[in-house]
This record gives structure tokens, C-alpha cells and sequence, in this order.
């Protein structure tokens, strides 16, 4: 243990930076008083209360500022986007229909929207065919630089408790798997490899603007990604990883890293054949790095090869805290913590955040004997 | 080499046509209809066309993705490359249900929107032999039952990605047996394990798509 008592920020940062904090920190992700008080599912329902109060006092909090449209969309007045709501035959869901108005003809995508906030389902991508790609391509984009006041707002509503990350969206291959559909772009791999690069270095261009908006405005120092996720091993070699993730990832993150900046990553799946690629692009902490059966390496050896490089966030599997009991959970943060702690890297977290819109008594237990055994092995290892 | 191994390499290599730009090294040589196309003129077998060189190419790529050689491109090409040449058969087959291995009945569970993984293992499937009956996504305990009670000799398939929705597969195994019905049922999806298979009494389970095949093979009693 360190001398003084750290603050929640300092004690998150600390380990997002690699560096030794005087405990091990717990991210209860998805869960704070922030998300309720945007709104935002699921921790706005009563039922989460009583894990939201501990989670306020006890816990380190995360939350992203999204600060541009989720799709890095044109601002240009020509790029028209109509969005129509259909009943559809699926129960509790609509059919959202958005057409983009193109100078090469109209484009389309439906999706299914749940509306008790449940996972939707794309029906038809936006971007099937190449003649589709020249069309997306042809939209006119004009950059609107985000209004970075949000950031500083919601920064002196998180004060010391936590640490605020700018988010600066899917990376690349999240937008093009967005629009093509990951069927499309693996097939396309085999066939069409040019017109995923085109997509490529088009959403590049536009993330890259995002970037150098974002560090002219002085946000940060985290800064939150996703979307590679569509590209690990085994829906992708990891020469395919390589060229649609670490060649475009790297150089866009490279100005953050320059001013000091920590990026964190947010990617399911297999890792291990593509860690290597993480710590080159500069990733500065990853999460959730799963263990078999939902990833392919366990705590230990990641923490072999991360250690020192890039900060492990994890990995409490979500599907253990709805099924397992309080004994399971004390047990497996004991082990979690015993294999990523040491030195420091290491934010105690689960896989995900909770899905389902009501947390029932015993998945609270569960969650509270995570942050307790949290709190009292943490401090042990540190 | 015999037409029914030009076939299966064919499958394994997702060669489609002579027009066909991929793979690159087999541009402009026959693919999969072309070879199935002077196969049926050969007089050769339909089941043999079928076994030895479709679901033979399928059960390939299947092992090629399980130990790390093929990766989910690879997959989705061979199977676009199987089902062409199904295609051609496929008039050939009806009414001749021997031809196919088996029936089943595949669908996400109810809750869950998830099909990329259901999708792959109808594709699979249907290389494999079998006859696939694909409810798409989101299918109620009911609807399963319904089309269990259609099909007695079918397997009943189900996927879940979610945790959440692991307990509508629950809900769904329940009803079929309380309904006194005897379909096979096998289970799998990102969150489904082994032990939570057997907790709620399904017959079938495997982590990996391509070992789908030799599951329902097993739980059919057929040598294929």
C-alpha cells in the first residue's frame, strides 16, 4: 500500500497509465449514477438503486462522452438522411428505414428497433453491393467539429470520482462492419479487399478529423474506442487484423498518444494472436480479455504479456454474475486480482454491462460481493 | 482425380464458376457448377455427387476452421461455393428424402436477435447433408414446439448470443418435453456451455460450428 489514500480518479488513471495505485480500482461498467442521470439503460430503473449507491461510494466510476454522431455521418446539407418508423411483424420492436440521398441514387438500411431498449437486428446493411460503396462514397462530407462543452460539463459532474473518457467511437473496421455487415466484409475480404480499403480509408479520414478536433479543444486524457472486435481471430486472420485494424488504428491514435493520451479499448473475442498488435498500436488498456469459453486466453498469461504496456480491465464474465452465486464470484475476483494485480495495469471490472432492464435480487448479490471481495483482495495484492 | 474430388476441392477452395475471380490461382478453371453440371451428364450418382464431393468439401473446411487454417471468410465462401452446387442437385433430390441425412430445425431463441452464428450453422448443416428448416431469429418456446410437433424425426436447433436469452432456450427445451414431444434438441451459441446443455436437458451440444455436423450425425444414429 502507498502512504496516502488515492482519490477514484487518480486511482483509475493510475492504473490506466500502467502505474501502481494504492488499490486495485473497481469499474462497475455500465453502472453509476451518471447513466441514470442521462437516461440511459439499465441503471435508470429503481430495481438498480441500491447497487448505484454502493457503486457511488465504494467504486471507481467510467463514463464516455460521445461528442459526434455515432456513425461519423456528413454535416454537408446535401448529405440527406431520412429516418421512417414502420410497425413490423416482431413483437416489442419497429422497423426503422433510413434512406441516405447520394448523387449516384438512394441507399437504404432497415433495422429492427427494440422498444424496451433490447438489442436490435440489422435486416439490410446500407452498403451490399460495389456500386452501393461508390454511392456511400459519393456523399458529399463536411466535418462539424463537436461542441466540447459537454466534455468539461459532465468532467466537473464526475469530479474525483472516476474517470471521464472521450469517446471517439468505432475505429474504422466498426464503421465499415456497421454499414457492410460482418458476412459481407468477410466475403469481401476474399473478393473485394479494395473496396473494404476504400471504406477504410474513407471512415479514416473522418475519425482522424474527429481526433484533431477533440485535442484542440485540450479533451482527454482517455480517450474510449471499439469496433475491432469484428476483425479478430477466429472471424479474421490475424493478417487480416493486421491490415483492417493495427495499419489504420495506429496511426489514428498516434496524435493521442503524442499528447500524453491513454486509449481505451473495448474488444470481445479472441485476443491472444492479436496482443502483440495492441501493444504496437499503443493501446493503453484493454478490456474485457476473456478466458475461455467467450475468449481464448486466461488472466495470467495476458498479464505476461501486457504487463507494463497496456492496463488489463476485466474480466468478471457478466454471464457469471446473472448465474453463479455470491461464493463463485468472491472466488473468481480473488483469482482475477491474484493474476493482474501485481504491479498495477489491472482495473477490476466485468465483461459487460447488464443487459436486461431489471436487476433481480440474487445478480445484485452478485455484484455486491464482487465490489466487496473487490475491495478487501484488492487492497491485499496492492 | 475423379469429378466428385474435383468437386470436393472445389467446395474447399469456394471456387464457384469459371468466371469466377477467386481463388485467384483457379480463375478461369471450372468450378463447382461446371464440375456438378458434367457430373450429372456423367451419369454419376446424385448421392455420390452430394457425399463424397459436397458435404466431403464441407467437412474439410470444417476441420480447417476448427484447427485454425480457415477463418470465417473461408467458411462463408465455401458454403456460397456448396450451396451453388446444391443448387443443381437439389431437383434432382426431391422426393427422394434418403438422399438427405436428416431434418432440423433451427432458430435463435426468443429475446435474442443474434443469426450470424445460427446462419453459419444452417449453412453447415445443409453441406453436411441434412435438410435445414431455418425459423430465423427471435422464435418463441411456441413456435418451436409447433414445428417440433411438424416434424417429429427433426432435430430442434437453438442458438442464444445473450445471457439474458439463455433462459428462453430454458423455456423452450421445457416446453417441447412438456409437451410430451420426442425431437432431439441440441443447443449452442456464444454463451451456452456445456453444463448449462445438460442442466436444462438438451441432448446436443458443441462450442464449435463445423463440429455441428458430426453431432447431429451421432444424435441421428447415421454413418453419412
Amino acid at each position: 500500500m502507498n502512504g496516502k489514500a488515492m482519490t477514484k480518479h487518480d486511482r483509475y488513471l493510475a492504473a490506466l497509465r500502467c502505474e501502481e495505485p494504492d488499490r486495485v480500482p473497481i469499474v462497475v461498467r455500465g453502472v453509476n449514477p451518471m447513466f441514470g442521470e442521462a437516461g440511459l439503460p439499465p441503471s435508470k430503473h429503481p430495481s438498480f438503486q441500491p447497487l448505484i449507491d454502493v457503486v457511488t461510494e465504494k467504486t471507481e466510476w467510467a463514463y464516455r462522452w460521445h461528442p459526434a454522431e455515432e456513425n461519423l455521418l456528413s454535416a454537408h446539407p446535401e448529405a440527406m438522411v431520412t429516418v421512417e418508423r414502420k410497425s413490423c411483424d416482431q413483437e416489442g420492436f419497429e422497423e426503422e428505414v433510413k434512406t441516405f440521398t447520394t448523387p449516384l441514387g438512394p441507399l437504404t438500411s432497415i433495422e429492427w428497433v427494440s422498444l424496451e431498449g433490447k438489442p436490435g437486428m440489422t435486416k439490410e446493411y446500407l452498403i451490399e453491393t460495389l456500386e452501393d460503396v461508390d454511392r456511400f462514397l459519393s456523399i458529399p462530407f463536411e466535418f462539424q467539429p463537436p461542441d466540447p462543452s459537454g466534455f468539461f460539463d459532465l468532467k466537473k459532474r464526475m469530479g474525483a470520482n472516476g474517470v471521464l473518457m472521450a469517446s471517439i467511437g468505432l475505429d474504422p473496421i466498426g464503421h465499415v462492419t456497421h454499414w457492410l455487415g460482418l458476412e459481407t466484409l468477410a466475403i469481401w475480404t476474399l473478393t473485394e479487399k479494395d473496396a473494404v480499403f476504400r471504406l477504410l480509408d474513407e471512415f479514416y479520414r473522418r475519425a482522424q478529423l474527429l481526433i484533431t478536433s477533440l485535442l484542440a479543444a485540450q479533451v482527454g486524457p482517455v480517450f474510449a474506442t471499439l469496433g475491432m472486435e469484428q476483425a479478430t481471430p477466429p472471424w479474421l486472420s490475424t493478417d487480416d487484423f493486421r491490415a483492417y485494424v493495427t495499419g489504420y488504428d495506429q496511426r489514428l491514435w498516434a496524435p493521442i498518444l503524442e499528447e500524453g493520451g491513454v486509449i481505451h479499448v473495448h474488444c470481445h473475442g479472441n485476443l491472444r494472436d492479436v496482443i502483440p498488435d495492441f501493444i504496437s498500436m499503443g493501446a493503453g488498456c484493454l478490456h474485457p480479455v476473456e478466458a475461455p469459453p467467450m475468449g481464448d486466453i486466461q488472466l495470467s498469461e495476458a498479464k505476461a504479456m501486457m504487463a507494463g504496456r497496456i492496463c488489463i480491465e476485466g474480466n468478471i464474465q457478466l454471464d457469471d454474475l446473472y448465474t453463479k452465486d455470491e461464493d463463485y464470484i468472491r472466488e473468481v475476483v480473488r483469482t482475477a486480482v491474484r493474476d493482474a494485480a501485481d504491479r498495477g495495469g489491472f482495473v477490476l471490472c466485468p465483461t459487460a454491462s447488464p443487459i436486461p432492464p431489471v436487476l433481480e435480487d440474487k445478480v445484485l448479490g452478485n455484484y455486491l460481493a464482487l465490489i466487496e471481495a473487490g475491495l478487501e483482495y484488492g487492497a491485499i495484492y496492492t | 482425380m475423379d469429378l466428385p474430388t474435383d468437386i470436393k476441392n472445389a467446395v474447399i477452395r469456394g471456387h464457384i464458376d469459371e468466371k469466377s475471380p477467386y481463388p485467384p490461382d483457379m480463375a478461369g478453371q471450372p468450378g463447382i457448377i461446371e464440375l456438378v453440371e458434367r457430373a450429372l451428364q456423367e451419369n454419376i450418382e446424385v448421392g455420390t455427387i452430394l457425399k463424397k464431393g459436397l458435404v466431403g468439401g464441407m467437412e474439410a473446411v470444417g476441420e480447417k476452421f476448427s484447427n485454425g487454417e480457415y477463418f470465417l471468410p473461408d467458411m462463408l465462401m465455401s458454403a456460397q461455393t456448396m450451396k451453388a452446387g446444391m443448387k443443381l442437385i437439389e431437383p434432382l433430390l426431391r422426393g427422394d428424402a434418403a438422399q438427405h441425412l436428416g431434418k432440423v430445425v433451427i432458430g435463435t431463441v426468443k429475446g435474442d436477435m443474434h443469426d450470424i452464428g445460427k446462419n453459419l450453422i444452417a449453412v453447415i448443416l445443409e453441406g453436411g447433408g441434412f435438410e435445414v428448416i431455418d425459423l430465423g431469429i427471435d422464435v418463441s418456446p411456441e413456435k418451436f414446439v409447433e414445428q417440433a410437433q411438424a416434424h417429429p424425426e427433426a432435430i430442434i436447433g437453438m442458438s442464444a448470443l445473450l445471457t439474458t436469452t439463455r433462459e428462453s432456450m430454458r423455456a423452450s427445451v421445457d416446453l417441447i418435453r412438456e409437451s410430451g414431444l420426442k425431437n432431439k434438441i441440441i443447443v449452442g451459441g456464444a454463451v451456452v456451455t456445456a453444463a448449462f446443455a445438460d442442466e436444462i436437458g438438451a441432448d446436443g451440444y458443441e462450442r464449435d460450428a463445423p463440429k455441428a455436423v458430426p453431432l447431429v450425425k451421432n444424435l441421428l444414429g447415421v454413418a453419412g
